[in-house]
């Protein structure tokens, strides 16, 4: 059984997929939502610990969802992964409270390493990482 | 020649940026399949599967190629970028580490390699980020057309009072590489370097001592 809760959020939809099957591998069960539409109201029935969540996606775009998130739900831990990450994007999104801004493609146990980072800091406030 | 306006280099610029934005997302799936595949390669490790080295050697080669499609396609998204802003701090290190990436298919066409020296202060300038990039680019033109086939050209920065320095240095090959400098002064390829350096407040200085020349600019505050 997985140790923390996890929400996949990208409209691409092999890729996260695929990624999900892998984190699968790796001991996680993680829940996928296409589009931050989806991932809003996925919030409403469950809260994940941490949330992998894309920037640029039709609709809502990632970094309103991670204002929407940060705002109603301050204890999910967001990591921002995107394959259009300008800086202005990730100090937007630092500002806004994200726990770390990762290029596409990423390893996937650096990953699954850093969602464990974002959740153990989340359990333990304060605690340098 | 009808010159590039801004807004339509900056309209080509946005253009390439999206689609290697989506360049990159193809790469991410890619890579993220062959990825499953050595997973579930790992897991069946105990059984028997035909094969077996083969497909990992094949799943390596998908993991390395697809490394190496993501790094152009960083340093063409970046070059993408370049027109984002007219004008901006530009550290020449960094930008000299990008022109290479994007001149070296064209060297290697003519047998040059491009080396940078390091440098252990980081030096800036304030200048146009897309025009420096060309400027170096073409004083790079001048050096291997003249070199004939093989040899180095090595680049790197260094202070001058309250001015910067891009040094350009030949290395071995053939070819007549002396009066680089007024070579490049009297270029009227599709880019007019003379007009171009004295648009950037960019001045060329050959060297007695080696082939090559020096670009100096002036130094960010």
């Amino acid at each position: 059984m997985s140790i923390f809760k996890v929400l996949l959020v990208d409209d691409e939809r092999e890729y996260v997929t695929t990624l999900g099957e892998r984190m699968q591998m790796r001991g996680l069960d993680p829940e996928i939502a296409f589009s931050g539409e989806q991932a809003l109201r996925m919030l409403e029935h469950s809260l994940p610990d941490v949330m992998v969540l894309d920037l640029k996606m039709p609709g809502i775009d990632g970094l309103e969802v991670l204002r929407r998130v940060k705002k109603r739900y301050p204890q999910i831990q967001v990591i921002i992964l995107t394959g259009h990450g300008s800086d202005r994007d990730e100090a937007a999104a630092r500002r806004l409270g994200a726990f770390d801004h990762l290029q596409k493609p990423v390893d996937i146990n650096d990953l699954v390493h850093i969602m464990e980072l974002a959740f153990h800091q989340n359990a333990e406030p304060g605690k340098p990482l | 020649m009808v010159e590039a306006e801004p807004r339509e280099v900056a309209f080509f610029g946005k253009i390439t940026a999206a689609f290697t934005h989506e360049m990159k997302n193809v790469l991410a799936i890619i890579k993220e399949s062959a990825g499953l595949m050595e997973d579930l390669l790992a897991l069946a490790q105990d059984t028997s599967f035909p094969h077996r080295e083969r497909f990992a050697r094949a799943l390596g080669t998908i993991a390395a190629q697809t490394k190496r499609g993501i790094e152009l396609s960083n340093r063409l998204n970046r070059f993408a970028h370049s027109p984002d802003t007219a004008v901006a701090t530009v550290d020449l290190h960094e930008i000299l580490e990008q022109i290479i990436s994007l001149s070296g298919r064209f060297a290697r066409l003519k047998g040059v390699t491009l080396s940078l020296h390091p440098h252990a202060d980081s030096l800036a300038t304030i200048t146009s980020p897309v025009a420096l990039q060309m400027v170096v680019f073409g004083c790079l033109e001048c050096c291997w057309e003249a070199m004939g086939t093989g040899g180095n050209i090595a680049l790197s920065v260094g202070r001058k009072g309250r001015e910067v320095v891009i040094s350009i240095a030949c290395e071995s090959g053939g070819g007549e590489v002396e009066d680089l400098a007024e070579r490049v002064f009297a270029s009227e390829g599709p880019m007019v370097l003379k007009k171009m350096l004295q648009s950037l407040n960019c001045r060329i200085e050959g060297s007695a001592s080696r082939a090559g020349f020096d670009l100096i600019l002036p130094a960010a505050v």
